[in-house]
């Protein structure tokens, strides 16, 4: 049996945040992530969650499965791993800004849109595939041993 | 952990908002309820204490952003104090750190 491997079977709503976040610093407590990189690592998964409940399923309370795991790679070095499945309608990632976040200056700015860009500034992997009946969703991160004082690397 | 926001008019042209706990997609509606009115104003400034703050998404970024605008198109100002560590790390990350004016951040 895998230990390091955490499971939920939820209704999605904006209050389950906190139980997904709970069972993230689980795994980054048992990876010893540095404040910063748990920071991180509960943002990313925060805002994929988000954006499932709000976009896929627009606030309605469906359901969602969340796994978080700790594989060990091939290098022999332990990433975290989340995987969420949900049965939203299909989304088309096509049109993702999966590149690096530009700089913006004060004019441009506009609220939003900053959630996917996050997850994949944060995430080593970001992975989506088109099921028969919604969307399975995978996060990977690979430790970067980034610690307090030295919070610009990415 | 449940978000306290406290409004304080220091001044005429003057208020502080104080923000305390986690800013995510359950409680960021409670901080853009509060900042919402403010921005209605003609001009001044508006001072948001974050130093409560150890956890912000984006949905908290945005409502910050707004603040933002609003200070652009008053010719106001929008000051965010004391970030944590954490928090000012996602405003690095997202390349922000520099298009809002911050003060005392633990960085």
């Amino acid at each position: 049996m895998n230990m390091n491997k955490l499971s939920l079977q939820l209704h999605a709503t904006c209050d389950c945040v906190l139980v997904l976040r709970s069972m993230v610093n689980v795994l980054c407590a048992r990876s010893k992530l540095s404040a910063i990189e748990q920071n991180r690592v509960g943002l990313a998964v925060d805002e994929l969650y988000a954006n499932i409940v709000r976009h896929g399923y627009r606030g309605e309370p469906k359901p969602l499965i969340f796994e978080a795991d700790m594989p060990v790679e091939a290098d022999g070095e332990v990433s975290l791993k989340f995987t969420f499945r949900d049965y939203a309608p299909v989304v088309d990632i096509s049109g993702w800004d999966c590149g690096d976040i530009e700089p913006c200056c004060a004019e441009n700015m506009t609220p939003g849109g900053l959630g996917i860009p996050l997850i994949h500034a944060i995430m080593d992997e970001v992975r989506h595939e088109a099921m028969e009946d919604g969307n399975l969703w995978m996060l990977l991160y690979r430790p970067k041993k980034i610690r307090e004082g030295n919070c610009y690397e990415t | 952990m449940k978000l306290d926001v406290k409004v304080e008019k220091t001044s005429d042209c003057e208020v502080w908002v104080r923000v305390k706990g986690d800013v995510n997609i359950q409680s960021s509606p409670v901080l853009r309820a509060k900042l919402k009115p403010l921005f209605e104003q003609k001009k001044g400034e508006i001072h948001i204490d974050l130093s409560g703050v150890s956890f912000m998404d984006s949905s908290g970024i945005a409502t910050l952003v707004e603040g933002l605008q609003w200070a652009r198109n008053t010719n106001g100002r929008f000051v965010l104090h004391d970030l944590q560590e954490t928090v000012n790390d996602i405003f690095v990350l997202a390349k922000l750190d520099a298009v809002f004016e911050m003060v005392g951040s633990q960085a």
